[in-house]
Order: C-alpha cells, then structure tokens, then sequence
C-alpha cells in the first residue's frame, strides 16, 4: 500500500508552498493534484498580494498593523483577529520569501517591490508583478517544489478520506490515466483544494473549481465554517464571466445602463462613481438589472470606448484581447457587457489558525480552509497572501505533528475506505435513470445566483432550497455514469455534482439561519448588521438528515466593532 | 450547424484511432473548449480533453484545430470553417481522445534547473533589481506550459532528446535575471548536444505561441551568449 | 545541469555564421569571373592565365578553399547531429569529415601554391 508521511492535496499556491515547507523540514511528502500543479487556479489572479512594506510614496507611513486594522475592518469584523494578526504580520516575510525565489515582481524606481492601491485598503500595498501576479507566483513556488524533488501525483483525484478512531490516516484516490482506485495512507494529510465558484452559474472561478474537494472531509465529519459569506466580484464578461479587472474603471472607464445612463451617481457620491467599494458597486449593477434597467441578455455596459484606442492597447491590452477572443467585441470601439460574478468564498473547512481541522492529522490551506482571516468579506490582493503564510504554517504545523510516528498505513481503515469509494463508482455506473446530471448541474447553478447572489431575502432563500431538495431527488434518477476506465471525465462529474448539491445546502442552510446583514452576506429583510446575536461563526456539520448547525465565537483581541463606513 | 470532427482513441476499445463528426447549433461567441463541453455532457460523455481556466493562463486546452496548434479555449468557433477538425498535441504519446502524455515535456523542462539559483545569500529585504533588469525578463515570463509550440516544432518532433522552446526560453529567462547567479553553468548546459544548436531558426514556435512569446527569438540570444559567453 | 560541457558546437555555429557571409563574397566574385567573363565556358588556359596574372588571385583560392571546405563539411555535420547517431557513428562521421577537409585543404593549397 501506498504511504507518504504528509500528503499535500491541492497544487495550487497553497499545496504547493505546505510541501515546500515539509521538504524543508526533511519530512517526506507527496503533492495530489487533480490537474498539473501549472493549471491551477492560482494562475489566474491578476492584481497581485499584499504586504506592508511601504516601498512607495504613498505608503511610507503604513505598517502591519495597519495592514491587520483593515483586514479586520474589510472582513466587518467576523475575522477571528488573531488570526489576521499572523496574516498580516507574517506577510512582508512571506512576500520577500517568494522574491528569493524568483518571483519577477514589478520594481520600483529604486529597485524595491512595486506596490499599487486596492479597495478596502488605506495605502498602496498590493504588490505586484504587472497583471499576472498569481501566475508569476504559482510558477515561483512550482520552481521551488522542483528544486526541492518533491514528488506530485499530477491527475490523481481524491474521491475520499480514510479515518481510524476519528483521525485521519489517509486517502482514496482515482489515477485519471489509469481509471484505478488507490488508497494511500498517511500521517498527516492536508487539503489546499482551492474554492467552489462552480457552484454558482456566473462564477469567475476556473472550471475545476467545484465543490467536491471541500465536501469530502465534510462527508467523514469535518464541520464547515461560515459558508454563507460569498464575495461578488463587480465586472465579469458576460456570459464567460471572466474577470475584468477593477483597472479597467480605474483607467477611467463608465458604468451604463440600457438608457445609456452612468448610474451609479443614484448609489454613490459624484466623486466615487463607478470606483466606489467592490460590494457597493456589484449590488448597484445587481439593482439596476433587477429593476429592468439592464440589457435584454441581462448585463449592463462598461464602456471603455471614451478612451481611445492608445490608451486601450498600452493599459488594458490582456483586458482587450479577452473581449476579442470571448466574446469577439473590440473595447475600442463597442461597450463590454458585464455582470456581477461569484469571485471567492470566504468560508472553507473549519481551521484553527495553524490550519489544524477538528479531526487529528486533517488540516487545510488555501482557498478552501476557513481560518478566518477574511470574515464576512476578503480584500483584494489578501486571498493570495493567506495561501502562502497558511499554506506555509500548515506545513510546519503537519510536519512537526509527523515527527516519530510510525511510517506505517493504516491498512484496515484503508481499505474499508476504498471499498466504499468502489461501491459509490459502481453504484454511480448502474444508474439508469433518465436524467442528465449536467441538467442538474446547471440548474443548480442557476439557481444559487438567484436566490443566493447579493441579494437575499428569507422567501427566495427558502425557495432555492427547496430547490436544492428537489434536484438531490432528482439526482438520484440520472442516467449511469460512462463506464470506460481511462481518463473518465463523465464519472468525477458525477462526483463533482453531488457534491455540489451537498455544499449548496450547507451554504442555503447557513445563509437562512444568519438574520442580519453583514459583509458580503446583504438581506433585504435583515439589512442591519447585528452584533448582539450573530457577532458568530456558522458551524455546519454533516449528518444523514442535513447539516446540523452549531455557533463559535469570534476572537477579539484588539479592534473592537465599530460601524464599517468607507 | 456546426461540424466538430474530433480524434478519438480509447485504449481500452480502439485499435486504431478514429475521427468522429458531432454535429450541433453553435451559439454567438462559442468557443471550441465550450464546444467540447457541450459533447461531453449532451451528446458523448465518453470524451476526454484538459481543461481548466477556460481563459488562457492555464494551458491545459492546447490542440490540433483545423490545422493549427491552439488554445480551446481561446479559439472561437465562428471563425473556423465547418468541419472543424481536432486532433491532440502532436508527437507525444496519446492517453485518451484529446489527452496526451505530457511527460517528455515536462521532462526536458526540468533539466535545465528552472528555478533560481541566487547570485549572492538573501538579504533581509528583497533583493534590489533596477526596472531596466526587471525589463529584461519580460518578454519571457509568460510561458503557461500549454506544449503548442513542443507540438509544432519539427526538430521536437524528430529528436526526443530536444530541450524544446519551452525550455529554452526558460533557460533565458534564467539567464537574463539579475538576481541569478548560475548563468555560466546554464549556457554551457543549453550548448550541449540537444540544446539550442539543434534549433533550425524554423519560427513554428512562435507563430503559434498562444501568449505570443517569442521562443525563436529567446534561442538565437542564447546561441549569441553561448559564443560569446558575455553575462 | 552538468558544467563540463564544451562550448565546441557555440564555435562551430558561429564560425559556419562567419564563413557563410564570407562565402557570399567569394562566391559572387568566383562566379563572375569564371562564368561572366570573356567567354561562358571556360577552360584550363584561361584559369591558368588569369592565375599567372596577380598573385592576388592565389591568395583569394588559398583562403576561399578552407572556407567552403568547413562551412560545406561543417553542414553536412549538422544534419548528421539532427538524426542523433550512436556516440560511436558520431565520431566515425566527425572523424572522416575532418580527415575529408584537411585532406582537401592540403590539396587545394597544394594546387595553387605554384601561382603563388
Ligand atoms: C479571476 C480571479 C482573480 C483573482 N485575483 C486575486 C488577486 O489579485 N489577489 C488575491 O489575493 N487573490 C486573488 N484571487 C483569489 C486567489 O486566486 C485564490 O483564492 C487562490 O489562488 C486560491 O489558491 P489555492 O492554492 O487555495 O487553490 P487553487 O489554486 O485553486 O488550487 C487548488 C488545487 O486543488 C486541486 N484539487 C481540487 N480538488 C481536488 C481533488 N478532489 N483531488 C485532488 N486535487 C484537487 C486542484 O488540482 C488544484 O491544484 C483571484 C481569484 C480569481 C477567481
Ligand atoms: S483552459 Fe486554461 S488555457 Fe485553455
């Protein structure tokens, strides 16, 4: 049987910065990764990390703790503060290690990391490596996993987790090449999985984003934390909703309605307009195709075309070569229809803030764990820094609990474990209903936009899980999954969209549970925050009947709440 | 209507590979990855093709269209005529449909050590590197890895030994940074038999670069280095 | 990445860059003057003549045959590389390549050292 004293889940930046550390404490390890560690979603952040360092003018006076105020202020102060502490103090650290790597950030005149301003921030502190920051990264630390040897299982899936006595003690693996099941023990396993916008029709996220990795330690008991708080990214293409980058209003780009009118002067000052706060504007755009204002493809414009060809092709060239590609219209000389889309998921697995779950010898990194640094709503440029400070202490963390343990599967647990991922794949192989799973899929996803986007209300809330219940029903009448062996795409989607069903559950029976409006979490009917009952974190567990939910406090060391005003 | 005639081969079922025509109503703005997509999940869900970012950063989606290395995903069909034939990356082992083995290239990736190797130990705070030295680099960062131009080059095609554009550019990339310090050892290795000599100036890589790098260009400036050996 | 490695196939690159303009210059002037001269075809008293008259002209072969000798030579060596021979074949072929070209070398100079 197969056994690595650490396995690492996850070649994003998270995975793949967690084995660097491990190897580095000359503890042995393995990578998992569904895709090649290159593909990940990581690669695709643009606008870059942030750091205190104060490299410009503008932001010689900023310092961590600064860096942490706002974190804590952006998350409307769900954060657990301690842990944004360790996020922001850890992060000029973090950032200087990556450029001992190699990382080609874009430099100042003196010849320092360049930084610029993001939303949500009181200095320019983003670093950045022009708009690629993520890819520069993620190939950065790939380099490094390279140099240090480590061993990756590219196009291996985990299909579940293998526990003994409530530890976890290893997983079940599908090798996409092969189509065979392996279990593979471990001492320590550690999940950097990335986030789930599949759920969610309109998401900016990368197709393997999906809410399967998150629901697996879920199945065997590992609670989910705050899964209610989704982050809504402004101006996505239509359609692809693919990201376009908050620069383009930054350049100086308008905000039109289907009467050509720049409307967000009805929601904010005269002076913000269309760079007003992240959430503010989605919900403004939100509103305006609500209320029929929108084009009839439901989008509204981003009108570039006042700004010329030059400053187009020197500024937003990436900006210009997606529109032509995607959806084949040239900014320069046509409006860009966009869409707010689902952009980050601040709630995961539940972590403490050296990424340990609940569950001995879990832990999780990443996008896809809740430390809670983030709160009710992440700033931009911070999502990118908690893979690398947490993906790093999670390492150190996993390979200190290995230290003298006993390099030794546990094979009876493994076992059973794959014989209950062997029964699933054949259960999912007999099928022979008549339902289309991608149906379902798609339907779901609709559907989590509606009733569980910017807006929310109790009746629509409710509505959609209902919903949920009645497409899990019809789940179980789908036609049989394809049956060959190799590479079987057909089967992981299965997976992929029971999943789906399960976390879109989780998320509808937080969301509706939660009465107040907080952070990216914006009730109609509750549009108040209110720290007398719900200053808490959600806590979802599973259980045969649905999740059960529970409430955690938050940790307040130094900034008490106050009124969140930009 | 629109016509997909895709490369298809189950190792499990097929001797020989085959080409299968899909025939299905495309809309405004459709792309090839979303075109696949569409088969697998209404018409044949027993394809097999990569894919991830579904915006071109990831280079999971590389392929054969009509005649071209390309993205997927970045290849819309309207300006493709029907049929529109796929096939998978050329002279690498074939895995599944679309899938092929990517080993060999990443392989020759790793030989020429891409990561940095310092100049100098760290200092406290990053290492200083003027805008002109951080320019330097620029045109040779953006390689995604999708294996487009390992696929069209004749030379990889013929001598599996070839480091490749891919790796070659990241060997300058190395080469070119300030900060490195191992430029001696990375010249004399790219010199070797399989390196950059073995490169025919035939530009295939960078006609069909999907990030429009310049790999062809990034060779010739080692083979100047490499004589000259000035860094 | 292993250090030792020659920096022999940079030489032989840049020297075929080298000899392939010089050729440019010596096969235009060859050219010309044995083919667009006097007459179009040429025989043994004209070359001979033309060779007694400077000694400019020796000079000109004498540098002109070791050239064309190694960027032709040195060519045919490259398109063996292409097909990655045996570590054995390649040192038959270098060998014999090198033997055919100072071999010619010697024997072109041989020919027009009584010009000289
Ligand atoms: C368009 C876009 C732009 C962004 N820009 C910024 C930015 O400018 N600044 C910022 O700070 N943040 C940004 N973010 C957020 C940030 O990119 C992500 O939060 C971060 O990259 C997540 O990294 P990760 O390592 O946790 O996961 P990922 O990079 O998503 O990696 C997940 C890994 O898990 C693997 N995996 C998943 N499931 C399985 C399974 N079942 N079995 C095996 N392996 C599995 C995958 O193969 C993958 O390798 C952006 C996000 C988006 C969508
Ligand atoms: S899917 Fe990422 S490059 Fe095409």
């Amino acid at each position: 049987m197969l056994f690595h004293e650490v396995l690492v889940i996850g070649g994003g930046l998270a995975g793949l910065r967690a084995a660097i550390e491990i190897a580095k404490m000359g503890q042995e390890v393995a990578i998992i990764s569904k895709i090649h560690p290159m593909r990940s979603h990581s690669g695709e952040a643009q606008g870059g990390i942030n750091a205190s360092l104060a490299n410009v003018e503008k932001s010689k006076d900023d310092s961590k703790e600064k860096h942490w105020y706002d974190t804590v202020k952006g998350s409307d102060f769900l954060a657990d503060q301690d842990a944004s502490e360790i996020l922001t103090a850890s992060a000029p650290e973090a950032i200087f290690e990556m450029e001992h790597w190699g990382c080609p950030f874009s430099r100042t005149p003196e010849g320092k990391i360049a930084q610029r301003p993001f939303g949500g921030a009181g200095f320019p502190r983003t670093c950045y490596a022009t708009d690629k920051t993520g890819l520069y990264l993620l190939q950065t630390v790939w380099e490094q996993n390279i140099k240090h040897n480590v061993k990756v299982y590219e196009e291996w899936v985990v299909l579940g987790l293998a526990t003994e006595d409530g530890k976890c003690c290893g997983v079940i693996l599908m090798d996409l090449r092969s189509g065979e099941l392996v279990a593979m023990g471990a001492n320590a396993v550690i999940f950097a999985t990335g986030g789930i916008g599949r759920i969610y029709a309109n998401t900016t996220n990368a197709i393997t984003n999906t809410g399967f990795a998150i629901s697996i330690p879920y199945w065997v008991g590992v609670p989910l934390k705050d899964m209610e708080f989704i982050q809504f990214h402004p101006t996505s293409l239509a359609r692809t909703h693919i990201l376009m980058t908050e620069g383009c209003r930054g350049e100086g780009g308008y905000l039109r309605n289907k009467d050509g009118e720049r409307f967000m002067s009805k929601y904010v000052s005269e002076k913000v307009m269309e760079l007003g706060p992240r959430d503010i504007v989605a919900r403004s755009i939100q509103t305006e195709i609500n209320e029929g204002r929108g084009f009839p493809d439901g989008t509204v414009h981003l009108d570039l075309t006042h700004l010329g060809a030059k400053k187009i092709m020197e500024r937003l060239p990436g900006i210009r070569d997606i529109c032509m590609n995607f959806i084949g219209i040239d900014p320069i000389y046509e409006p860009i229809p966009i869409t707010p889309g689902t952009h980050y998921i601040m709630g995961g697995i539940d972590t403490d803030k050296n990424g340990q779950t609940p569950m001995e010898g879990f832990f999780a990194a990443g996008e896809c764990a809740c430390v809670s640094t983030h709160g009710a709503n992440r700033l931009g440029g911070n999502s990118l820094l908690e893979t690398v400070v947490f993906g790093w202490r999670a390492g150190e963390k996993a390979a200190e609990s290995v230290k003298g343990k006993d390099k030794k599967a546990k094979t009876k647990a493994l076992e059973d474990a794959l014989k209950r991922e062997q029964d699933n794949i054949q259960n999912f192989k007999k099928l022979s209903g008549k339902e289309n799973p991608y149906k379902i899929k798609d339907e779901l996803a609709e559907m989590m936009v509606k009733s569980f986007g910017l807006f929310r209300k109790e009746e629509d809330m409710k509505t959609g899980l209902d919903e949920i219940m009645k497409l899990k029903e019809r789940f179980k009448n789908i036609r049989g999954a394809f049956g060959g062996k190799v590479f079987n795409l057909d089967l992981l989607s299965f997976y992929e969209i029971k999943a789906n069903l399960d976390v879109a559950e989780v998320l509808a029976i937080s969301a509706i549970a939660r009465k107040e409006t907080r952070g990216s979490h914006y009730r109609t009917d509750f549009n108040k925050r209110d720290d007398q009952n719900w200053l808490k974190h959600t806590i979802a567990t599973y259980s045969p009947e649905g999740p059960q939910l529970s409430y955690k406090p938050v940790t307040i060391t130094k900034f008490q709440p106050e009124e969140r005003k930009y | 209507m629109v016509e997909f005639r895709i490369f298809r081969f189950d190792p499990e079922k097929n001797k020989e590979p085959e080409f299968k025509p899909y025939q299905f109503e495309p809309f405004k703005g459709m792309t090839i990855l979303e075109g696949l997509y569409h088969i697998l999940e209404n018409m044949d869900s027993s394809l097999a093709f990569r894919s991830s970012c579904r915006e071109a950063v990831c280079g999971s989606c590389a392929m054969h269209i009509n005649g071209v290395y390309r993205l997927a995903c970045k290849t819309q069909i309207q300006i493709l005529k029907s049929p529109i034939t796929i096939r998978p990356l050329s002279h690498l082992p074939i895995i599944k449909d679309l899938v092929v083995d990517l080993n060999p290239f990443f392989d020759r990736f790793r030989e020429i050590k891409p990561y940095l190797i310092p100049k100098e130990n760290p200092p406290e705070k990053e290492y200083l590197q003027s805008v002109e030295d951080r320019e330097k680099i620029d045109d040779w960062l953006d390689c995604i890895l999708c294996g487009a131009c390992y696929g069209s080059c004749p030379v990889c095609a013929q001598d599996p030994k070839y480091l490749g554009p891919h790796a070659l550019l990241k060997a300058l990339r190395f080469v070119d940074d300030s900060r490195d310090g191992a430029t001696r050892e990375r010249v004399a290795f790219v010199t070797q038999n399989s390196g950059i000599f073995r490169c025919h100036t035939i530009f295939n890589c960078r006609e069909v670069c999907p990030k429009d790098l310049d790999p062809t260009k990034a060779i010739a400036k080692l083979k100047w280095k490499s004589v000259f050996k000035k860094f | 990445m292993n250090q030792k490695q020659s920096f022999s196939s940079a030489y032989g690159w840049f020297i075929q860059r080298i000899t392939g303009i010089l050729l440019a210059f010596f096969l235009i002037v060859h050219i010309n003057v044995l083919h667009f001269g006097e007459k179009f075809f040429i025989d043994f008293n004209m070359v001979t003549q033309r060779l007694e008259g400077s000694f400019l002209w020796a000079i000109f072969y004498i540098i002109f045959i070791p050239v064309v000798l190694f960027h032709g030579l040195n060519g045919i060596w490259g398109l063996v590389e292409d097909y990655r021979p045996s570590q054995g074949a390649q040192k038959t072929v270098k060998v014999l390549l090198w033997i055919l070209g100072i071999v010619g070398t010697f024997y072109g100079i041989l020919a027009i050292t009584p010009f000289l």
